[in-house]
């Protein structure tokens, strides 16, 4: 069930929120199975079996967090040999469902043998509640958990606010909410606040997001099929991209904390206006916040951190981003994309290391800033593409290897751009080849580009502020969830 | 519960902003708004027309690919070319033209294909609902509820920067290639000659070559075609006689039999005739301006003298 479905917003929504408080007036632990079942039924609606798995693993995890929490094992060694048994079964789970096709695939393609098609459905959401289990266990095993309820820990992980793709949170944030009593009472201004950040996460999704996605496609798609991409399809292709995923995923984060606080739930923030960093180290401290900081506790700190030397510190980084680009998808794009923002915060921290922190004024920071632009844009490519040779299309396109053409339509109506482009009746990987389809083209860039650079995060709007981008974008919103012909799912979904 | 109004005003607010901005400050002057003027530039022929009257009634496929001057002159009645483009609901081209049909008039309906499987709902969102909801509030009502509350909320934020582009771009005296002024009385579009194909031919060459799937060519039952099929059903009870055709397209390959069996169908049912061109209506690809459905004007006015031909035996006395 998707957040922008009617289903969701006219039905599940309503009929959850509404009998949560109802069965919190007279019992807590009513109210908690109430939000459990409902949990699992959105996690169903997509797949009935997976809530099995989505179960038998929460089970599994929960008895070992159990016993790595209980005292008497405490004493003795065994318990990092359960973390490491607990830990495996995550991985070995994650990778069967995630790794084993791109695995298989790789080992028939060294060998030469062709291997039967492995018919392999990845369970909605098992990167998120892999990774959230994981936290758990090591977690317990840090002695930062004490918890023997079995509900409880069923409720932690299936949650449906932040169930299928994050934010991803630590037990010690979202627990003590729910043992708060008042969580179950309804609180007119949670639920206000919540309705009003949901809205601007749809409006998020569904205008933005799902518009430039239109410009993405036929850019990406194009390049997929083997077109020559030419200079403006390619960097409308990457940019709209660019534009997307940030207002799809932040879309879906903003509903997601705006759900969970209609419930009385506070989860952290997941992007705080990542565009406008000056660095790589400072995007990846403002993209995906909480996967960055499961990377950095969970991932970074174990290998070593930066605690064995300059070289192998680099090293653990490296690993790292290749681990949170595989953890991305089971494809060689993300492996690459992930090595690249891997080289990208060696060279960051190597520059650091080099100019001993040197201040450039404005122009030093507008170089910055469009120096990290540009190197996000451009891994970004990496990440959509359906291949590396794709990737590579693009690539070409934007570096103006196949040349600069536009459609015929707009040189006759803007003949100076003959300097600098060449004309023909049609462009590969242009949604609309019109004038006007064009101008909106590059208007609907403007729009994205002026909201993600100058605007401040949502977090950092006042109330008033907040109700203003409402009044400006709920009919829009409801223009697209009730109005148009089909909704889209979130781009996370996939991972 | 102030939290609640707060924001409960604000979504008020803005779905009311909303339709005050699209339905009174904004416009489309070079795309929406040339709908309408076509619509009434050929409704008035119609109007002025006094004597038997021969309709074609399309899309662009009408308009540009089919000549009522010709017709006019062959067959020695008033022609009206109703066609302006396709995706305009053709509930509301009938609606337009009804009043000036009458008994033993002929409709000619070269359809393009897509027009009968079009939706319910995509027929209620066409470009024709966006020119009713910003100049024709009082007609939209003939649509009922649904019709109005689909016209209301057909506008989301690329129209919004549509609509600012075509106000400034007017504002800096900016014309579409074709309009009224490239239009004759009847309503053919003229002009539209080889030499300015000659931007287009390579697009056209490049166009795939699309036929229509005879199994779907009837989908959606209950969309425009129940609203096509109803007014054949109105034409039978009143004399006016119908007569189905093929629109315009290459001929890389012959359309199927299939198409044309199913099409004589739907047209036998309510009552209508049907007649297939020799050829199919279909011609080269170097007889084509700007699309498939938008033929030369020389082959224009060759196709229309066949038609011509084929609805000779139609005409009778009133």
């Amino acid at each position: 069930m998707l957040f922008n479905s009617k289903i969701f917003l006219f039905a599940f929504l309503p009929v959850t929120l509404a009998l949560f408080f109802i069965i919190g007036r007279t019992s807590i632990l009513f109210a908690r199975l109430w939000l459990i079942f409902a949990s699992l039924f959105f996690y169903a609606w997509w797949n009935p079996p997976y809530v099995l798995l989505l179960l038998a693993s929460a089970t599994f995890n929960y008895w070992v967090g159990q016993t790595l929490q209980n005292d008497g094992l405490k004493k003795n060694g065994s318990r990092k040999l359960l973390l490491c048994f607990g830990l495996t079964f995550n991985v070995i789970l994650l990778g069967y469902f995630k790794y084993f096709s791109f695995i298989i695939g790789i080992v028939t393609g060294l060998s030469g043998h062709k291997a039967a098609d492995l018919d392999i459905v990845l369970p909605l959401a098992i990167s998120f509640y892999t990774f959230q289990k994981v936290a758990y266990l090591v977690d317990s095993y840090l002695g930062k958990i004490n918890e023997k309820s079995y509900l409880n820990y069923i409720l932690f992980v299936s949650f449906f606010p932040q169930l299928i793709a994050g934010p991803i949170v630590h037990w010690s944030e979202v627990f003590p909410q729910f043992r708060d009593s008042r969580t179950y009472r309804v609180n007119g201004e949670n639920v206000a606040d919540g309705m009003t950040i949901f809205i601007i996460g749809l409006t998020k999704k569904v205008v933005l997001a799902d518009e430039f996605a239109r410009y993405a496609n036929a850019g990406f798609n194009s390049a997929a099929d083997g077109s020559v991409l030419t200079l403006v399809p390619a960097w409308l292709a990457a940019l709209a991209y660019t534009l997307q995923l940030y207002f799809d995923f932040s879309g879906y984060s903003d509903m997601a904390i705006g759900l969970s606080r209609m419930f009385n739930v506070i989860l952290p923030i997941n992007f705080n206006s990542p565009y406008k960093a000056t660095n790589i180290i400072e995007f990846w401290r403002r993209w995906h916040m909480t996967l960055s900081r499961f990377l950095r506790d969970y991932v970074y700190i174990p290998l070593g951190g930066n605690r064995a030397g300059l070289a192998r510190r680099y090293a653990n980084l490296l690993l790292t981003m290749v681990i949170g680009g595989l953890w991305h998808g089971a494809a060689w794009t993300f492996v690459l994309w992930g090595a690249l923002h891997g080289f990208y915060l060696l060279a960051n921290y190597g520059w650091r290391s080099i100019s001993g922190g040197i201040k450039g004024g404005r122009v030093g920071v507008a170089c910055s800033h469009a120096l990290t632009l540009s190197a996000v844009i451009i891994a970004w490519v990496l990440f959509r593409s359906n291949d590396a040779a794709a990737a590579l299309r693009i690539y070409e396109g934007m570096i103006g290897y196949n040349g600069a053409v536009l459609p015929e339509q707009i040189l006759v109506f803007a003949p100076w751009l003959r300097i600098g482009f060449n004309g023909a009746s049609s462009v590969s990987g242009l949604v609309d080849s019109t004038v006007m389809g064009t101008v909106v083209s590059f208007a609907m860039l403007g729009v994205g580009l002026s909201i993600t650079l100058v605007a401040p995060a949502l977090h950092q709007i006042s109330k008033p502020v907040r109700l203003a981008l409402v009044v400006i974008s709920f009919a829009f919103a409801v223009q697209k969830v009730i109005f148009s012909a089909d909704i889209s799912p979130f781009l996370y979904f996939q991972f | 519960m102030r939290q609640f109004r707060s924001l409960l005003f604000a979504c008020v607010a803005s779905v009311v902003l909303y339709i005050c901005i699209f339905g009174f400050v904004l416009a489309r002057p070079l795309v929406v708004d040339e709908v309408g003027d076509l619509m009434n530039y050929k409704v008035s022929y119609a109007r002025e027309a006094q004597g038997a009257k021969i309709f074609i009634i399309a899309g662009s496929t009408a308009r540009f690919s089919h000549r009522c001057a010709t017709l006019e002159e062959l067959l020695g009645r008033f022609c009206i070319n109703a066609g302006i483009a396709y995706g305009i609901g053709l509930d509301w081209v009938f609606e337009k033209f009804k009043p000036y049909m009458k008994p033993g008039d002929v409709v000619y309906m070269p359809l393009e294909y897509a027009q009968y499987s079009i939706s319910r709902v995509q027929m209620l969102t066409g470009v024709d609902a966006a020119y009713r909801f910003r100049y024709d509030k009082i007609g939209l009502l003939a649509r009922g509820p649904e019709g109005v509350i689909r016209a209301m909320f057909s506008f989301d934020l690329p129209v919004l920067i549509n609509s600012v582009a075509e106000m400034a771009l007017q504002l800096g005296g900016v014309h579409r290639r074709v309009g009224i002024e490239t239009l004759d009385k009847q309503g053919d579009e003229v002009g539209h000659g080889d030499d300015e194909a000659g931007p287009y031919e390579s697009f056209v060459s490049a166009l795939p070559f699309a036929p229509p799937d005879s199994r779907r060519l009837l989908d959606n039952p209950q969309g425009q075609q129940k609203v096509i099929g109803a007014f054949l059903d109105w034409c039978r009870e009143r004399g006016v006689v119908v007569v189905g055709g093929l629109p315009t397209m290459f001929n890389d390959r012959r359309i199927d039999d299939a198409i044309i069996q199913t099409l004589e169908e739907f047209y036998f049912r309510h009552g209508a005739s049907f007649v297939e061109l020799p050829n199919r209506s279909q011609y080269p690809r170097r007889s084509f301006f700007d699309t498939s459905l938008h033929l030369r004007e020389g082959a224009q006015i060759a196709h229309s003298e066949m038609v011509a031909n084929a609805l000779r035996p139609f005409l009778r006395r009133r």
